[in-house]
């Protein structure tokens, strides 16, 4: 396991940007992941890491060492692809061994029949041979290790793929997408394996995904990239609660935040929404609001704006209720809670919604983040007032 | 039910019926070199009509096909010079494909139009000039001047990169993680992966390769290096007054090796032959 | 202060000198890297392709015979006489009369054949077999087979139509019959490559058409033929056509071993009068200008085959 540093890399393809001085450092031990649209430059920064691709510009660090000169093999990572990447010609162990072959024979000892016999080959193939039956062993495939890839399932390959990372041991794990071929239960499943994996290997993970789920639940960190950029790193929390851009805002988060265009009044700095007091001061370049589904509350006659009942679902543990506001046609409010805490909402009733003051988050036109804070109610009008 | 099956049934009859009256023609030429190769002279003269010899000679014919000219050197020039051929193919196809089904590189296209080209030059055409350079390198009359000029395959090139093309991209990037390097990946990932169209471009080699007539021909002078077309077409003009039962004898001794094969592969042969002949 | 973001510049400036030499090497590397795989196959296709190719037609403008040391131009000489050399014209004409008759029959006998095969319900394997086997079978030697056959005293073939009152002669040794002969032995050497092809064409042809045709009331045999095997298979038979042509073109062996392009050359084909001039005559240069009249035939052929490759991936 080792620290991974990357400084100020940048990527083109012909006339297209792909990285733009991108900087990250991976702490030893860490679970790291990529996550973006597809095109945002995450699996590019990955193939940069791994040494496939080459950097226009930047600088990439292995445990301290500059690593930008080494071929892929020679900079001590594994990477377990989207498509698992066996060989289809080779059985689960020989998939598995092909690192360690490539490492500790020769081209001689590594021939079909005769390298068996030449000079410290015997000795290299049983320390081999033991490596992979740990690593099965340990993935749970160990009845698997004779058969080919085509006669495994999608959740076998991909275990043999991951067996085949780490039977050499490597500084760090990079992972494209690796659960992506998989049907959704399995996704699952694998998802709390590879964390466990983590926790047991105590190894740097960088893990590429489109995923937010994954990326939420299995990472120490996230790092958000948009357009070859990483625009926000942080935990998960730090990631969804205190975005610092719109767009991390936006892609984290499902249901969608919630976007209200809003007229911060000069001097007191009170963020207005259609003209009535959100409760909240923001500064004055702020143009729009961010409240999460869950800051929302929905009541049949009481709240800070009226809309009506658009849509409504219930996922049986919650339930998300979409209202139009009828003061801002072109905004939907998405609210969800739990389920049985709220009224009955029907479908074209009147709804009154209101907002958890203390998560509303402000942005300005630019996409920042800018300072927003509960204000003050006023007693008497029900008007917010700034604090200090 | 019961009309709809037997209708299908007797159609069904007519069609194998149709097929067996093709089927003469196809496989007259077959039954009368097999039986004039168990014919006497005497049964040959007189009983041009008749399948099965009326006295069994096929002993004296075939030992008098393999004694007569050394057809057994034939057919072992013969395996030695398509295998040659087919080895050294793939040796040169194999990471020519795969550089340009894989590889970004500059003079990448250009290389694949030349390829595609050269596709349509027909073997007869460059005859002359490939003859006269062999004459000016003295390398006529001998394997090199038969296997050499084969090769080059631009069609086994075509055929690759069309198959490599289809493999993952993740799986070269998976061994070059792995160590293994570009030259390698074309002989331990590339060729493994791609061996059933290995396999069909094999099967297509062969065979052009084992019936050519046109190029041994033209090269070859002495019989050391005679392969078994020409080792027949010999057979037949030494043989004063054609004594067509050893000839029937050798001719069957070389179609057989292939044939064999055919009957024992079929499914194979068959796809190999749809694969290679549909490019 | 100054210091500082100066000995920053400094530092960045050389940063980005490395990284630019870096991602030259590299770039450099896989650029020769991919040339190296490349090279053989280039160099091949440079000595025993392309070179030839430019030569048979330079070849062809000089006076060039085999063993001369030296050569002179001689511009279209080589052509004016083919212009006027009997043998071309009769060798043209006979190689597209084997054409015209070897790709139509091997044709609908390959496409007859491939339809009665599939849809048998059994028996697919082995009749596909049997048709296939002159394509495997070694072409001199069966050749000869077809030679014997054809002998007039020992031959099956006269003696069978001796019975039926016709005069037992050797057709291949009539002026009249030799070519038709030469074709009938093109088209059963070629015809189960052709159905092969076809079989391989009509397994494409998905069944919901058949379906979808018989819930529209057409169910005869006919019908199904016209309206969805024959458009569907349209492509394939261009391909095929174009094929055939295009190895009816280059018919030696038969000729070689059977007629050496008699009786009274009326089997003479272009590709034997090309062998006969450059090998039995030594005139190269002659021979290189047929060959140059044989390469327009071919290139014709298969920039039709290019296009018809085209629009079949257009269909899909």
């Amino acid at each position: 396991m080792a620290e991974v540093k990357i400084r100020n890399v940048s990527k083109r393809f012909g006339d297209t940007s792909v990285l733009e001085n991108a900087s990250l450092t991976i702490a030893k031990g860490e679970f790291v992941s990529l996550i973006g649209p597809s095109g945002c430059g995450k699996s590019t920064l990955l193939r940069i890491i791994s040494g496939l691709e080459l950097q226009d510009a930047g600088q990439i660090t292995i445990a301290d060492r500059v690593v930008d000169d080494l071929r892929p093999s020679a900079r001590n990572l594994a990477m377990v692809f989207q498509s698992y990447a066996l060989y289809p010609h080779l059985n689960v162990a020989s998939n598995i061994a092909m690192p360690l072959r490539m490492q500790r024979l020769n081209s001689f000892q590594r021939l079909p029949v005769i390298g068996r016999f030449l000079p410290g080959s015997s000795a290299a193939n049983d320390g081999i041979a033991r490596q992979v039956r740990d690593a099965a062993e340990m993935l749970d495939i160990s009845h698997l290790l004779e058969r080919k890839p085509g006669q495994l399932s999608g959740g076998q390959r991909q275990r043999v793929a991951v067996g085949r990372a780490l039977v050499c041991n490597p500084a760090a794990f990079l992972l494209d997408e690796p659960l992506s071929n998989l049907d959704a239960k399995l996704r699952v499943h694998m998802r709390t394996e590879i964390a466990q994996l983590h926790r047991r290997l105590q190894a740097t993970f960088i893990y590429v995904t489109h995923d937010q789920v994954e990326a939420m639940t299995m990472s120490d960190r996230i790092a958000v990239m948009m357009d070859g950029n990483i625009i926000q790193t942080g935990t998960p929390d730090e990631v969804y609660d205190n975005p610092t851009d719109i767009r991390v805002a936006e892609f984290i988060g499902s249901p969608k935040i919630n976007l209200i265009p809003v007229d911060v009044e000069p001097g007191r700095g009170v963020a207005l929404l259609a003209g009535a007091d959100s409760g909240v001061v923001a500064e004055a370049t702020a143009v729009c609001l961010g409240v999460r589904p869950e800051a929302v509350t929905i009541s049949p006659d009481n709240g800070l704006l009226a809309g009506t009942v658009e849509h409504a679902e219930n996922l049986g543990s919650e339930e998300y209720v979409q209202v139009r506001l009828h003061a801002l046609p072109d905004t939907l409010i998405t609210s969800r809670a739990s389920h049985g805490t709220g009224w009955t909402r029907r479908v074209g009733s009147t709804a009154h919604v209101s907002f958890d003051r203390d998560r509303i988050l402000a942005f300005d036109g630019a996409g920042k983040r800018v300072a927003c804070q509960p204000g003050v109610p006023h007693p008497a009008s029900g008007k917010a007032v700034a604090h200090g | 039910m019961k009309p709809v099956s037997s209708s299908s049934s007797s159609g069904d009859l007519l069609k194998h019926a149709v097929l067996a009256i093709g089927a003469v023609f196809i496989l007259l030429p077959f039954a009368v070199m097999i039986s004039t190769s168990f014919k006497s002279p005497a049964d040959i003269a007189n009983g041009a009509l008749r399948l099965f010899p009326t006295e069994y000679y096929g002993f004296t014919n075939y030992a008098e096909a393999l004694s007569a000219t050394p057809l057994l050197r034939y057919m072992a020039n013969g395996v030695v010079v398509t295998v040659s051929i087919f080895a050294l193919q793939l040796l040169v196809a194999l990471p020519c494909a795969y550089a340009l089904a894989k590889l970004k590189w500059r003079g990448r296209d250009t290389v694949f139009g030349l390829i595609l080209f050269c596709l349509l030059i027909p073997p007869h055409a460059v005859a002359i000039p490939v003859y006269v350079l062999f004459y000016w390198l003295g390398i006529l009359d001998s394997y090199t001047s038969l296997i050499l000029p084969w090769t080059i395959s631009v069609f086994g090139i075509f055929l690759m990169r069309q198959f490599f093309k289809t493999v993952p991209d993740d799986l070269i990037d998976a061994a070059r993680m792995d160590g293994i390097s570009e030259f390698g990946i074309v002989w331990r990932v590339m060729l493994p992966t791609a061996l059933p169209a290995v396999t069909a471009f094999g099967i297509f080699s062969v065979i052009a390769h084992w019936n050519d007539y046109f190029w041994p021909l033209i090269v070859l002078s002495s019989e050391d290096y005679y392969t078994p077309p020409l080792g027949v077409a010999t057979f037949r003009t030494a043989e004063v007054g054609y004594v067509f039962g050893p000839l029937m004898a050798a001719a069957t001794i070389i179609i057989a090796p292939l044939v064999l094969a055919f009957l024992l592969a079929q499914r194979r042969f068959i796809e190999g032959i749809t694969f290679t002949g549909m490019k | 202060m100054a210091d500082v973001t100066l000995a920053g510049n400094r530092y960045q400036a050389a940063q980005k000198r490395a990284d630019r030499r870096r991602t030259s090497m590299r770039e450099f590397r896989m650029q020769g890297l991919a040339w190296m795989l490349a090279l053989p196959a280039l160099f091949l296709m440079g000595m025993l392709l392309l070179g030839p190719l430019l030569a048979v037609v330079l070849l062809s403008f000089t006076d060039y015979s085999l063993g001369n040391g030296s050569l002179d131009w001689r511009g279209l000489d080589n052509y004016q006489a083919m212009l006027g050399d009997d043998i071309f014209y009769k060798s043209i004409g006979n190689t597209l009369a084997y054409v015209g008759i070897v790709v139509p029959g091997s044709l609908v006998l390959g496409l007859g054949a491939a339809l009665l095969i599939e849809s048998l319900t059994r028996g697919k394997a082995f009749w596909r077999a049997v048709y296939f086997l002159p394509v495997m079978a070694t072409l001199i030697a069966m050749a000869i087979v077809w030679e014997f056959m054809m002998s007039a005293r020992f031959g099956i073939i006269p003696q069978t139509l001796a019975l039926l009152g016709f005069p037992a002669k050797n057709w291949l040794q009539e002026t009249a019959t030799a070519l038709p002969v030469l074709c009938i032995i093109g088209i059963w050497q070629s015809l189960g490559f052709n159905m092969v092809l076809f079989m391989a064409g009509l397994s494409g042809i998905p069944r919901s058409l058949y379906e979808a045709l018989e819930l529209d009331g057409g169910s005869s045999a006919w019908t199904r033929f016209w309206t969805i095997t024959w458009p569907m298979l349209a492509p394939v038979t261009m391909f095929v056509v174009i094929i055939t042509a295009i190895r009816s073109f280059q018919v030696f062996d038969t000729v070689h071993v059977l007629t050496k392009g008699g009786p009274n050359n009326a089997t003479m084909v272009l590709i034997y009068q090309i062998y006969q001039e450059g090998f039995d005559f030594f005139r190269s240069s002659y021979a290189a200008a047929l060959t140059v009249v044989f390469l327009v035939f071919i290139f014709i052929l298969t920039v039709i085959k290019a296009r018809t490759i085209e629009n079949k991936v257009h269909y899909s």
